[in-house]
């Protein structure tokens, strides 16, 4: 997994997504130091479901099923030497793990075209709505006669994950309510998918913008603005909530 | 001493006409009159333009923003030999334009409040245009202008009384004409460098380039006819309106040619397709039909001077249809964009008729290094030149049936166009922890603020 997360941009997240875990695991210690250890033989039988998953990634199941068996040892690991006390306790935190499994190749390239196209159409259809003339081919824009390409790098997964881990974490230290953490990572796919829009697209109408320094810091003031939508969204969905229930 | 000003301006404009004008011939256009909009370098276009005539771009290929934009009653002619002779034909009209004797004094810097009667005028610099400026009288106006011509955004108006026409109405500018937002500006703007027209400005005549770009946003351009010599008569109205189809935006206009501008238009018996209608001062008719079916009208347009005619109008409105049938032939172009050096590979594509077809390129051409297999329709080889490229292809099949598309511009570049992928997901996820700790911290750290 280490490897993966130098290799690939859309998961280099994964090396903070650890500190974050074992920091949650930490912050709970007073819940979970109160519970009396009842040790489970059911914790074998998830470890050994993990060894098995292990050795079928190892045969050829890729990188995702050997990643899925670590995070199904340690909860086995848990419910053997803690029992199910402790394993709800830690819950949160091994879902949260989650993010750091590297991207399912299979999904993944189901997905990636059909989002780089629906980048190319939406950042096009802003600058049209902009009153700016540009000219969309599958997913080369022109713009003036300058172009830029919505390569598979450029699909909006990165921001998907990023925003989705945010929102995970935003939820669960912003507010008690479980389905909280569930409201928020349900608006974080058309956030990001806009946001990536609107990036594609203001690297089409600016060229100082497609390269270097200034795109990094484009992308990540839209990105920014994507964080400040989510704490608007969790405003909003507290303000409702509190309507309701006053 | 501004009232008293603008006063002696316009008393020595009519003075001047009075007294020292001969009357004028119209500029003679050539080919370049079946133009509404012609550029040079290129033709760019945003929102909902509606060109009604040719529109065209010579020695420059692109056209861009059609559409959006429309062009009604013409054809777009990009870097062909009938925008190349336009172009030549132009060069001559400019000159003519600029050659004739200009006996009186120049005009003024801003001709808005003015009151102008047929004859040759000149400004050695530029002249601009803020409030309105009145062209009264049966005859040709010419404006020779050394420098830019431009009308201010908001209230600018070219108003025709008494006859005058906007066919009639030359504008020579020695460099640039910009018309500002919502201008309403009549006559023939031949320019030496570029043409403007802001967003919403509305053009009744022609909008020619001679070596830079004309540049539209949003604008209704007609192109006003052939000079008219005479009386001001009774005003003819035009309305060879193309078919609509229902859920498809509309836009097509009326037009009128003799008799004294401005004319206003209506409709006095039948009715348009509902979802359309009718705007009576530009005569442009545009919505969404949102019924099928066969729409007969009675157009009527009424000059100043109080004379109407009506013509029979008509509108078919198609119904909701998932595309061409089977048995009609279509065509669509190939890929819109190369690369110098890299291999090129797209294709023609017929649809319906009968097999097989033979491909062939009609106008323009296509970008050096790329050649069209006329049996395949495919477009192949590797771009040498950095450029855009339009052309029409065209396609015949065997049951003598043919289809024709304009195409392009073909877009080659020097290098690949660049990928914009996001900054890596390490630096995002800190980023907005960082920004949410902030924010889940802000009544701390506003607190230990204070206190600092």
């Amino acid at each position: 997994m280490f490897h993966q997360w130098s290799i690939d941009e859309d998961m280099s997240h994964g090396f903070i997504v650890p500190v974050v875990v074992l920091w949650i695991v930490w912050r709970e210690r007073a819940r979970w130091q109160a519970l009396p250890p009842q040790p489970s033989w059911w914790g074998l039988a998830l470890l050994a479901a993990g060894a098995a998953m292990q050795i079928a990634g190892a045969f050829g199941g890729g990188l995702f099923a050997g990643s899925v068996a670590f995070l199904v040892s340690v909860a086995g690991a848990v419910l053997f030497l803690g029992g199910f006390g402790f394993l709800r306790a830690w819950t949160f935190p091994l879902l949260l793990a989650l993010f750091m499994l590297p991207k399912l190749a299979i999904v993944y390239s189901q997905v990636t075209f059909p989002l780089q196209i629906l980048a190319s159409r939406m950042a096009a259809a802003m600058l049209s709505t902009a009153g700016v003339a540009v000219i969309r081919e599958g997913n080369i824009l022109d713009v003036g006669g300058h172009r830029v390409s919505v390569q598979e790098a450029c699909n909006g997964v990165r921001y998907l994950l990023s925003l989705g881990f945010i929102a995970v974490v935003f939820a669960y230290l912003s507010d008690p309510k479980p389905w909280m953490r569930f409201a928020l990572l349900a608006v974080v796919a058309p956030i990001a998918i806009v946001a990536n829009a609107m990036r594609v697209a203001a690297s089409g109408l600016l060229p100082a913008l497609d390269s270097g320094t200034p795109h990094t810091i484009a992308g990540l003031l839209v990105f920014v603005v994507s964080v400040v939508m989510l704490v608007l969204m969790r405003g909003l969905f507290d303000s409702v909530y509190a309507r309701y229930h006053a | 001493m501004t009232n008293l000003d603008g006063s002696v301006k316009k008393l020595g404009l009519l003075v001047l006409c009075s007294f020292c004008l001969k009357a004028q011939t119209a500029v003679p256009l050539g080919t370049a009159a079946n133009f509404a909009v012609l550029g040079a370098s290129t033709v760019t276009s945003t929102g909902s333009t509606v060109v009604n005539g040719n529109l065209g771009v010579s020695p420059g290929c692109a056209v861009t923003g059609f559409g959006p934009g429309i062009v009604i009653n013409g054809t777009i002619n990009a870097c062909n030999a009938v925008s190349a002779q336009a172009q030549n034909d132009l060069t001559t009209a400019y000159n003519n334009a600029a050659g004739r004797a200009c006996p009186g004094p120049p005009l003024p810097g801003d001709l808005g409040g003015t009151v102008i009667t047929p004859g040759v005028y000149c400004a050695a610099s530029s002249v601009g245009i803020t409030g309105t400026v009145t062209l009264s009288g049966n005859g040709v106006f010419i404006f020779q202008i050394g420098s830019t011509l431009t009308t201010a955004a908001g209230n600018s108006v070219v108003n025709l009384i008494g006859g005058a026409q906007a066919a009639n109405v030359f504008w020579q500018v020695g460099s640039s004409a910009t018309l500002g937002t919502s201008t309403i500006f009549n006559g023939t703007v031949m320019a030496q460098a570029s043409v403007t027209v802001n967003t919403g400005a509305v053009l009744n005549g022609r909008a020619l380039a001679r070596t830079g770009a004309v540049t539209l946003a949003g604008n209704s351009v007609a192109n006003p006819g052939q000079p008219v010599t005479g009386g001001a008569g009774t005003p003819s109205l035009n309305c060879s309106f193309p078919s609509g189809q229902v859920g498809v935006a509309y836009s097509s206009s009326l037009s009128a040619t003799g008799g004294a501008p401005p004319y206003t238009f209506s409709i006095s018996g039948g009715s348009l397709p509902n979802g359309l209608a009718l705007n009576p001062s530009t005569g442009l008719i545009n919505g969404t039909p949102i019924v099928a079916g066969a729409f007969s009208d009675t157009s009527r347009v009424v000059d100043s001077l109080g004379a109407s005619s009506t013509s029979s109008c008509g509108i078919t409105v198609a119904p909701v249809s998932p595309g061409p049938g089977p048995g009609t032939l279509s065509l669509t172009c190939a890929a819109n964009f190369g690369q110098v050096g890299q291999p090129y590979v797209s294709s023609l594509v017929a649809v319906g008729g009968t097999a097989p077809y033979t491909y062939s390129i009609t106008a323009g051409s296509l970008p050096p290094g790329l050649v069209l297999s006329s049996s395949t329709g495919a477009i192949s080889g590797t771009p040498s030149t950095v450029g855009n490229f339009s052309y029409t292809a065209g396609v015949s099949d065997s049951a003598s049936g043919s289809a024709s598309s304009n195409c392009g511009p073909v877009i080659v570049g020097s290098t690949a166009p660049p990928s914009v992928p996001a900054p890596p997901s390490l630096i995002l996820v800190v980023a907005g922890l960082l920004l949410t700790s902030i924010y889940l911290k802000r009544d701390e750290l506003r607190a230990r603020f204070r206190r600092s």
